[in-house]
């Protein structure tokens, strides 16, 4: 263990548990958590938890508003809402997980290399990227599954391309700003390889940040895979999202509009925890950044 | 005791006057008293220099003249004056009738004090436009006399440029000529000279000075720095902890304080003809407002105090008709002041 | 300041033509064939050949993007191969519908966002403040898909006060275009306003600590003036920045808003192009997009140095 190894990782846990403290004194990014942490349960227990079988149809029933046996009501095809909507939670958290997932893999990669490296590489691969951010993040997603064809999989696909610019950026700079920093330069002095120092050093710098972007490129993801479903270029029928139910809530808004609520709510309760807890998240940071200095 | 200047000033020429001026703000201590009972009187054709650390209320009471006190802050007892009109009373409509016409100040940093979105003959003539409701062109006309008023050199052009243009003294010439656009009696000048470079400074003093003989107008000079007092003020009032602790004329002050704090202040002047003599200094803060203590505040840091006299409240004391002290020993000290 | 949006301009252009360029790799590198889902059920040989040559798919990749690029330098991109219209004249009768649309969100948006963020930051810290922060929170959760049935629920079912579906642009009228437009731009202009309110807030409350807000009011100016005039302007350069970035977002919003009202704009056109396979519309109208926002880019820029002398002399 070299000096300023220690200096580093050192300064840094001490650093992380400053951040956990400030953050778990927001009273509204602790609430987003506990929200957020909610929705993941439910996502992962729907099929328990859903009183009806959220596919089955029963024409009979429907339209029926909300009543003791079907607690939101039934849709156009008598299929009992609280069901669906909660399998659709699992499935829009799950295709949100993917999305960004798929973008953190991509992104992060391609602005660690920009930012360490920089030189020819990195001024192309940023025009690019400046290029892709030009477009309304909705229109790029719509050209995407234009080409890629419509389904829930490849509007996932198309959202994430549509986010890997702000994570590219993200990583970018804040990999330029810690290769600069005094440690790093003396751990390439010291023979450390380059794998060792991103490993070790970049890594840690670049995660913190890259959190709240994450944060909010959720709620982007959340958003645009409602937009995509509503207009028929994601999830397919008979398939339960929020986006999906909003949009047959839509067809029958005159005589049925109990059918709204569920979906729009579930919508904006995951927008605002996690646009909260990214707020929490980089007010956290935020001051301890300029703490550092 | 207390209305000692007040009391002596002929009334006519006053052009500003605070009578027991108590100011408190809103902390996290509750309200706390920052400025506390001060009587101050600037009459025409003099400057009055009110000098203190940061932190004795200087500030905060040439703010109250002009009625600019920050929302977190009133006025609890007492009151301020400017041509006779009591500002307390005023509502902010009126007051606004009374910056600029009556009372104008300048401050310290002019540069970050001129907005930099808006040429500087824009906010020079704005005044004028709004007090003598004239044309934009007309206003212009005069800010370009006001220009040549306070030197600024090729003012015609120079109306024309933004504050980034002009360095820190010739904002303050900007300033100035704000400030004098519409012939106030009172300029209230809060460090008007701490920003900028020693050389610079003395320009700007000097003019200040030819000003106020010129305009007849009354000047409270507020600063830190007694060699500016030296060369520019008639009276002196010396701030400590948000009292007035001694006041006297500009001579007697310098030649003979009766204040521990005015000395001690004038012990730790840089006098560059008196090279080799040790340099005085004052151990110690300012307290912060919240522990202002009930005795002589200066009590703490100062090097003359017995516990006896000195653990009591203390008034203002009569020396002679113009000169007045807070100090308890008063009558037994001799403290040593300026030597020519 | 010429010089400035000059150079500007010189560097937005290599942007534009990259957007352009990626859309037409990414759409080469589509499993789809496009012949394919232009043909529709069972198509002869000849007839995917046919197509196949319409649509420049003999030719290689590259000089099929530069004779695209050399045409859209003359004005013209191409037919579409669904409805066999120029791409470019069915494009510029749609755009002034979007324009209209976007104008009365921006109007909305202008007047909530600077109208609350006013108020907020001259009370800051007070009820109304939190109020408003609160508000402004909950509004930007709601899609501008959401707001616009929730619109359309309340104030064109529940209270026929305004049509559920339909259009007009600001050529028929400013009575009818209000009456149409304005629930498609007030469901696109509740995110922008949410987020203008919270800019002008934070803009205001820096700038009232400015040393020259005391200066102008030691001059005697009414505290209208003060604000109106001598922080309002610098407020400005935050406040103009997020509205380059809004009506960025506004015409990605339209998309979805266009076609819950039924109105035939842009945003509606990428979505038939997408469900009906054609390719040729989408690449024109990512051409437009693309020249759009830099123009109001290279507005926002300009606009800086109306705001900010300093930029002018540099």
């Amino acid at each position: 263990m070299t000096a300023h190894e220690s200096v580093g990782t050192k300064e840094r846990r001490r650093r992380r548990s400053r951040v956990l403290r400030r953050l778990l004194r927001n009273r509204a990014a602790v609430v987003s958590m506990a929200v957020l942490a909610v929705l993941g349960l439910v996502a992962i227990f729907a099929d328990l938890l859903a009183p009806d079988d959220p596919n089955k149809v029963a024409l009979v029933l429907r339209l029926t508003p909300p009543s003791a046996e079907h607690w939101l009501g039934t849709d156009a095809l008598g299929r009992d809402v609280l069901s669906r909507v909660l399998v659709a939670t699992r499935v829009d958290l799950l295709a949100s997980l993917q999305a960004v997932g798929i973008a953190l893999v991509v992104g992060v990669p391609l602005g660690i290399v920009a930012g360490y490296w920089g030189g020819i590489g990195d001024s192309l691969l940023s025009r690019v990227i400046d290029a892709l951010m030009m477009l309304p993040p909705l229109i790029l997603a719509v050209v995407v599954v234009a080409i890629l064809g419509p389904g829930l999989s490849n509007a996932m696909l198309a959202i994430a391309i549509v986010i890997i610019p702000s994570f590219y950026r993200v990583v970018r700079a804040s990999t330029q700003t810690a290769s600069s920093e005094l440690y790093i330069e003396s751990a390439r002095a010291s023979g450390c390889t380059s794998w060792r120092i991103l490993w070790r050093h970049i890594l840690p710098a670049v995660a913190p940040p890259l959190l709240v972007q994450a944060s909010f490129s959720a709620s982007v993801v959340i958003v645009a895979e409602a937009s995509l479903s509503f207009l028929g270029l994601g999830a397919r029928a008979p398939q339960a999202t929020w986006g999906l139910m909003l949009k047959e809530a839509s067809s029958n808004l005159t005589t049925s509009s109990y059918l709204i609520y569920p979906p729009a709510i579930m919508v904006a309760i995951t927008i605002l925890a996690l646009s909260l807890l990214g707020d929490g998240l980089r007010d956290a940071l935020g001051r301890q950044t300029t703490d550092g200095r | 005791m207390t209305a000692l200047i007040a009391d002596t000033a002929g009334t006519d020429d006053a052009v500003m006057r605070a009578r027991d001026l108590t100011v408190e703000v809103s902390t996290e201590h509750g309200w706390v008293t920052i400025v506390d009972g001060v009587n101050l009187t600037v009459r025409r054709n003099e400057i009055v220099g009110l000098v203190g650390e940061s932190g004795s209320g200087k500030t905060v009471t040439s703010l109250s003249v002009m009625g600019l006190l920050p929302r977190n802050a009133r006025i609890t007892r007492g009151s301020v004056e400017v041509m006779g009109r009591t500002i307390s009373t005023l509502t902010e409509r009126q007051l606004t009738e009374v910056r600029g016409v009556q009372a104008a100040m300048i401050f310290q940093e002019p540069r970050r004090c001129l907005n930099p979105a808006f040429t500087v003959g824009d906010q020079v003539a704005e005044s004028l436009r709004r007090h003598r409701g004239w044309s934009r062109k007309r206003a212009l006309q005069r800010t370009v006399e006001l220009f040549e008023l306070v030197e600024i050199p090729q003012a015609a052009r120079r109306v024309k440029q933004y504050p980034h243009e002009f360095s820190g003294g010739m904002c303050q010439r900007v300033m100035l000529a704000m400030a004098l656009a519409c012939d106030p009696m009172l300029l209230i000048a809060d460090e008007p000279t701490t920003a900028l470079d020693v050389t610079v400074q003395r320009q700007v003093l000097e003019l200040i000075r030819r000003l106020q003989a010129q305009l007849g107008i009354g000047v409270l000079l507020i600063t830190h720095d007694l060699g500016v007092v030296a060369e520019m003020c008639d009276r002196v009032s010396v701030m400590y902890a948000g009292q007035v602790v001694e006041e006297a004329d500009a001579d007697t002050l310098f030649h003979e304080p009766k204040h521990p704090y005015t000395s001690g202040l004038l012990q730790s002047m840089l006098e560059p003809t008196q090279r080799g003599r040790p340099l005085g200094y004052i151990s110690g803060l300012v307290p912060p407002p919240h522990l202002f203590p009930a005795t002589c505040r200066f009590q703490e840091r100062c090097s003359y105090a017995v516990d006896s006299a000195c653990r009591t409240t203390v008034e203002l004391h009569q020396v002679s008709p113009a000169h007045s002290s807070r100090c308890a020993r008063i009558d037994d000290l001799k403290l040593p002041g300026v030597t020519d | 300041m010429i010089r400035f949006i000059g150079k500007r301009l010189l560097l937005a252009v290599p942007t534009v033509v990259l957007v352009t360029f990626l859309v037409f790799v990414l759409m080469e590198l589509s499993p789809t064939d496009p012949a394919v889902a232009l043909a529709g059920d069972n198509p002869t040989p000849e007839r995917l050949a046919e197509l196949r040559h319409m649509l420049g798919l003999d030719r290689p990749f590259l000089e099929r993007y530069f004779d695209w690029g050399l045409h859209a330098l003359q004005g013209d991109l191409g037919t579409s191969p669904v409805t066999h219209q120029s791409v470019i004249s069915d494009l510029m009768a749609r755009l002034p519908i979007t324009a209209s649309l976007v104008l009365l969100s921006m109007i909305f948006t202008l007047v909530i966002g600077v109208g609350l963020g006013t108020i907020a930051a001259l009370k800051k810290g007070g009820i109304v403040d939190w109020i408003t922060n609160s508000i402004a929170n909950l509004l930007m959760a709601i899609p501008p898909f959401v707001a616009a049935m929730l619109l359309v629920l309340f104030l064109a079912i529940s209270n026929p006060i305004f049509p559920a579906t339909g259009y007009a642009t600001l050529g028929a009228g400013p009575g009818l275009w209000l009456q149409f437009m304005t629930l498609p731009a007030l469901s696109l202009a509740i995110i922008p306003a949410a987020l203008l309110t919270r800019q002008v807030r934070g803009a205001l409350i820096d700038a009232l600590e400015e040393d020259y807000v005391r200066t102008a009011r030691a001059k005697g100016l009414r505290r209208t003036m003060v604000v109106g005039k001598h922080t309002a302007k610098n407020a400005a350069i935050p406040v103009v920045t997020v509205l380059g970035l809004v009506v960025t977002q506004m015409v990605g919003g339209a998309v979805v808003v266009e076609s819950i009202f039924a109105i035939p704009g842009l945003g509606s056109v990428s979505v038939d192009s997408v469900l009906k396979g054609d390719l040729v519309t989408l690449q024109g109208l990512v051409l437009l997009v693309a020249v759009a926002v830099t123009v109001v880019n290279l507005l926002v820029d300009a606009s800086y140095g109306y705001f900010n002398p300093r930029l002018r002399t540099r």
